[in-house]
């Protein structure tokens, strides 16, 4: 008997949020795949735009999925009802726009890499050359996403790629997050992330700024996907350009372009 | 194939059989537990060992690399007495595989238990036997099939281990990168697919010939 009157109300509840849902959803949103580097900053961005068209007759809905930028290339490969696409890179905007996927592009912030120390126990690290002297494991994102790329160019530009490799000092982790989480936990001794996902974690300090000579310039891309034309989608793609988005990627340690 | 997917599949039987070489005699012992004794806990036991099944397999990583990481209460402790390290390394894909493959494991173990005749084990110990003696010479052998499914069932099943072992264990190439990871690694190249045609191709097909096996051992074993 519990049990049923605990479904009734199950059942109530249900029922009662999915009424005051908004009655038509695929009109009036949008959806974005996001590279998850970029993914809380776009979030902030989408709900800015939301509150802009509150006021107005049509009301939009940003909806984002965030995963790495080949996996979501990938979805609009096969595709996937995507609107606009945020790429950590410029190669995977060019895969689609060969394959003729994508409307328009446009770079849209940048970013730099950064080595970084767990806060807890740091290692005598402050510069990428120290990484040579040590016999120290160093995190880095997978070999072919965009931050491990742009991680090992910063590291053969000293010449301790190979010298790391071969000595098995290096440990990839799926992507970028995974290796500020295991810098985090204190089970390498130094990492190469970007700057803003340094930012976003507390418990890293960032030892060196990695200058874009060494790991070549890190610029995010954002492109208007063809099949799914939409008004909405448009407005987002100009909206990425304005002062209040630039000041929000700005806050999460974008840099300008 | 290219000595990268070479190394991937080598990887990848080397960590399998040694998750289920490792995990064997817990399972027996467990699914043995779990078939015949009526004990205290029972079913929290029950709910742990079935939890790597249902929790998402970056949780159980995640839990992992807490508690055998270099940092973790345990991890720390076994590489000091040891020098055992499982963090980025095979052996913690090889941990992290038997974790998850633990509870498909003990299933089918313990169904193969539960349909052994219990007069028989009694007739063996009215005659004689003691515990393990009949344990070993009855139970066991009359057990044997679904056993063995259950270690082919586990073996398919550490193949395919993802998500708790690029947790632990990192995606190093050579070291850590089983066939599931060559796979996530080369559809991050633009065109990187085709070349993982080759292990796509072969980790179907030895997870449907595990499968097969164990099935029909475990249909042998309901017939008997």
């Amino acid at each position: 008997m519990k049990l049923f009157s605990f479904l009734t109300v199950l059942l109530t509840i249900t029922t009662l949020s999915l009424g005051c849902q908004p009655s038509s959803p695929t009109s009036d949103s949008i959806t974005i795949l996001v590279a998850a580097s970029a993914g809380d900053a776009l979030s902030e961005i989408a709900t800015a735009f939301e509150n802009i068209t509150i006021g107005t007759e049509a009301p939009v809905k940003v909806r984002i999925s965030k995963a790495s930028s080949s996996s979501c290339a990938r979805q609009i490969e096969s595709g996937a009802p995507a609107n606009i696409f945020v790429s950590a890179n410029q190669q995977w905007v060019n895969v689609l726009d060969d394959d003729g996927l994508i409307e328009k592009h446009q770079p849209l912030a940048s970013n730099q890499l950064v080595l970084i120390v767990p806060k807890s126990q740091p290692a005598d690290i402050g510069k990428l050359e120290d990484l040579g002297s040590k016999n120290c494991l160093v995190a880095l994102a997978g070999i072919n996403v965009p931050a491990g790329i742009y991680a090992d160019q910063a590291l053969n530009s000293v010449k301790l790629l190979d010298v790391l490799e071969q000595r098995n000092q290096i440990i990839r982790a799926g992507d970028v997050r995974s290796a500020l989480a295991f810098v985090e936990r204190g089970e390498v001794d130094a990492g190469i992330v970007y700057t803003t996902d340094a930012m976003a974690s507390s418990a890293v300090t960032v030892v060196e700024q990695i200058d874009e000579s060494h790991s070549g310039r890190v610029i995010y891309s954002v492109a208007m996907v063809k099949n799914n034309p939409s008004k909405h989608a448009q407005d987002f793609y100009e909206f990425l350009n304005s002062k209040p988005a630039k000041k929000i990627l700005q806050t999460y340690g974008f840099g300008a372009l | 194939m290219s000595s990268a997917e070479w190394n991937s599949i080598a990887l990848s039987l080397q960590v399998a059989t040694v998750s289920v070489l490792i995990s064997l005699p817990f399972g027996i012992l467990l699914g043995w537990l779990l078939a015949r004794k009526r004990f205290w806990g029972k079913s929290l036991l029950e709910t742990l060992v079935n939890l790597p099944l249902v929790l998402p397999p970056v949780v159980t990583g995640y839990l992992l690399l807490v508690t055998f990481g270099r940092q973790g209460w345990l991890g720390g402790w076994i590489f000091q007495w040891t020098g055992i390290r499982f963090v980025f390394d095979w052996k913690g894909a090889a941990l992290a595989a038997a974790v998850v493959s633990f509870p498909l494991m003990v299933r089918s173990i313990r169904v193969a238990f539960m349909s052994v005749d219990e007069r028989l084990e009694k007739a063996a110990r009215t005659l004689g036997a003691g515990p393990l003696d009949s344990f070993l010479t009855v139970s066991l052998p009359l057990a044997k099939h679904g056993v063995i499914a259950g270690g082919l069932l586990a073996f398919a099943r550490s193949l395919g281990e993802f998500g708790a072992t690029i947790m632990i264990a990192g995606n190093i190439a050579g070291q850590t990168q089983t066939i599931p990871l060559y796979v996530f690694d080369q559809l991050q190249v633009p065109g990187g697919t085709q070349n993982a045609y080759w292990v796509i191709g072969f980790s179907i097909a030895i997870a449907a010939a595990a499968l097969m096996i164990s099935e029909w051992l475990e249909r042998r074993t309901s017939i008997e």
